[in-house]
């Protein structure tokens, strides 16, 4: 199923940041990498950050007389294969972290492009885009 | 925001800073057009009631007038932060009782708020002026004073922005306000009027009266009145704006539109085809600035056409509730009908039906709603009724024409001027046309010409009757007179 308008886009990537910031929070509590620490206490700052800022834009910039259709948004792509970190082994922890946020930087690198018409939006999403990039860089 | 409450319930009035039972036995449904469910009943209130009102207002007045500008704006502070507060509640309840998408209630609610942030900048907008010395000895000065009670008719299509135009700057300039909501879809404003009731405006600056042709008779004949805005049909609002003539009170009429889009043969097709799509299906084709007749100039017609058919044909109709529709359904029953009426005309009168939206409720999820898909005609003339008259609906009739000179001249020849917009990528054509078309407001490269707070709403020939426009600078002169004050002082 594709997102074609800016409220699916938006919705879906609130959902999106609530179950990745789920997960982190539980990684938070589960880990046992010390290396990991640090990352993870970001990436959990960043995305309630993140949910913050979206409910916000959702408010401010929905801009009524451009509101374009989206087309080539496929939200399959984009979905997190959700984990039970109590069921994932030490060395599979920073496949798994990696594979979230991969997700993440994906659907923000591509759904920027897909709402331009409201640049705004476009550059918020751009924005978490290249702070979950950074994070991915750490680990 | 809990919307349950409403169920079945008829509406108050808010009047004196009160919420108050109607005395009419009259009421209006209030219906959700997704659904057809009933949410609430509009009462039809009385000429009575309509004097009590306009008493209210003119009795708060004069201690209203003589609060500082900048006491009068902190309201407006506070009923911005509440708005954002309970934004998300807000949007929905415009969504459930007009039928527009989360998107574009989201996007009306954002006008809305900021023509309540442009009012709140009254004490630099409500200076006058002064100069020195204009004979020796002698200064000069315009004060620009608030007048008394102001009130609006509102319309259904935009039951929070429209309003929005007038009443933040009528009480923030000293004015009084009776805003008449549409009777159609009322909730929105009463909504509104719960939070204006919660930051504690003094009671009589606003007020809320439902109600049809009585009460605005009522108010337009009062001598306590001083001006009438109204959005609405060119029909009522000739007749009010005569009215208001007749007893000398300021009045503001938007009426209705029939927006003329035309696209040149150098236009950026790719860019172009979202836009037409926003303009004539956005708000289920239900806006003033709505696209109402697509002209397309020489050889583009086809090659535009086929990408807009393509892309129309991807359109998810449904409930505006459901982030995932791109438009929902017609605000009320007898605009769906109308819609399919002209519809009927356009096959009638031989233009070419090339995609039909009449049969999008044979989807047994849409067939309590009043939901007409997005239709295309071409092959239509500029004297046939889909091209002359305002459908109100999710159509676009195509014509196509020479050049440039005889758009417009089919655009002069209709005897609207709301809007009007070109796309091209020559800025000698795009110069043309601002120059050269009557309409008040034009876009170039842009589908949809809505002017923000701080700039006049225009219109032009029936789409337009008064002096002074809603919103930006017209809408402050509009709400204050100017008085000449000449001083001279004797040693």
């Amino acid at each position: 199923m594709s997102l074609e308008t800016l409220g699916a886009t938006i919705k879906f990537a609130l959902n999106q940041e609530t179950v990745l910031l789920e997960f982190f929070q539980s990684m938070q509590k589960n880990n046992k990498n010390e290396k990991l620490v640090e990352v993870i206490d970001k990436i959990v700052q960043l995305s309630t950050k993140n949910l913050k800022r979206l409910k916000r834009i959702r408010r401010e910039n929905t801009t009524e007389m451009i509101l374009e259709p989206i087309k080539g948004l496929e939200k399959s792509r984009f979905i997190f294969v959700k984990e039970d970190i109590n069921k994932i082994g030490e060395h599979e922890v920073v496949n798994s972290l990696k594979n979230y946020l991969t997700k993440i930087i994906l659907f923000y690198s591509e759904s920027a492009e897909k709402v331009s018409f409201i640049g705004e939006i476009s550059y918020v999403f751009e924005q978490f885009k290249e702070k979950y990039q950074e994070l991915i860089n750490l680990i | 925001m809990d919307l349950e409450y409403l169920n079945s319930e008829i509406l108050k009035n808010y009047i004196n800073g009160k919420w108050v039972d109607s005395t009419t036995d009259e009421t209006r449904d209030v219906i959700n057009p997704a659904s057809g469910e009933v949410l609430a009943k509009t009462p039809i209130c009385t000429k009575e009631e309509a004097l009590e009102t306009i008493k209210a207002a003119k009795e708060a007045f004069w201690k209203w007038r003589t609060t500082p500008a900048q006491s009068r704006i902190r309201y407006l502070y506070d009923f911005r932060d509440a708005l954002e507060e309970n934004f998300d509640d807000l949007v929905e309840v415009v969504t459930k009782e007009h039928g527009k998408t989360l998107d574009e209630s989201r996007g009306e609610y954002r006008r809305a708020i900021e023509n309540v942030e442009a009012a709140t900048h009254i004490p630099s907008l409500q200076m006058g002026y002064n100069f020195e010395e204009i004979a020796s000895g002698i200064d000069e000065m315009v004060i620009k004073q608030p007048l008394g009670v102001f009130f609006c008719v509102a319309p259904f299509n935009f039951p929070v922005m429209v309003p929005a135009w007038f009443w933040p700057y009528a009480i923030a300039t000293g004015n009084t306000y009776i805003v008449k909501p549409s009777d159609q879809c009322p909730i929105s404003m009463v909504k509104q009027f719960e939070i204006l009731d919660e930051i504690g405006l003094p009671k009589g600056v606003v007020n809320l009266l439902h109600g049809g042709p009585e009460v605005v008779n009522a108010l337009v004949e009062s001598p306590d009145t001083v001006g009438l805005s109204f959005v609405g049909s060119t029909k009522v609002g000739k007749l009010l704006y005569k009215k208001c003539g007749e007893v000398g009170k300021r009045v503001q009429v938007q009426g209705g539109a029939k927006n003329f889009i035309t696209i040149m043969p150098d236009a950026n097709i790719d860019r172009t085809v979202p836009n037409l799509i926003t303009s004539f299906f956005g708000n289920a084709g239900q806006r003033c600035l709505a696209g109402g007749v697509l002209l397309t100039v020489g050889d583009v017609h086809n090659p535009l056409k086929e990408k807009l058919i393509e892309s129309t044909k991807q359109i998810k109709v449904g409930d505006g509730m459901d982030e995932d529709n791109h438009m929902g359904p017609l605000a009320s029953e007898a605009g769906m009908k109308k819609v399919l009426e002209y519809i009927q005309k356009g096959i009638d009168e031989g233009a070419t039906l090339v995609l039909d939206g009449r049969n999008v409720r044979d989807d047994e999820s849409l067939k309590n709603g009043f939901y007409v898909g997005p239709t295309i005609f071409e092959n239509v003339s500029p004297e046939m009724s889909i091209a002359q008259e305002e459908i109100f609906g999710p159509v676009m009739p195509i014509v196509n024409v020479k050049n440039l000179d005889e758009a417009i001249e089919v655009i002069h020849n209709n005897p609207y001027g709301n809007a009007s917009s070109i796309f091209t990528s020559s800025g000698k054509s795009a110069r043309d046309y601002q120059y050269l078309v009557k309409a008040g407001n034009i876009g170039i490269n842009i589908g949809v010409a809505a002017p923000i707070a701080t700039f006049p709403f225009s219109g032009m020939k029936d789409s337009f009757m008064g002096d002074l426009h809603g919103q930006g600078k017209s809408g402050i002169d509009f709400f204050t007179e100017d008085k000449v004050v000449i001083t001279r002082w004797f040693d």
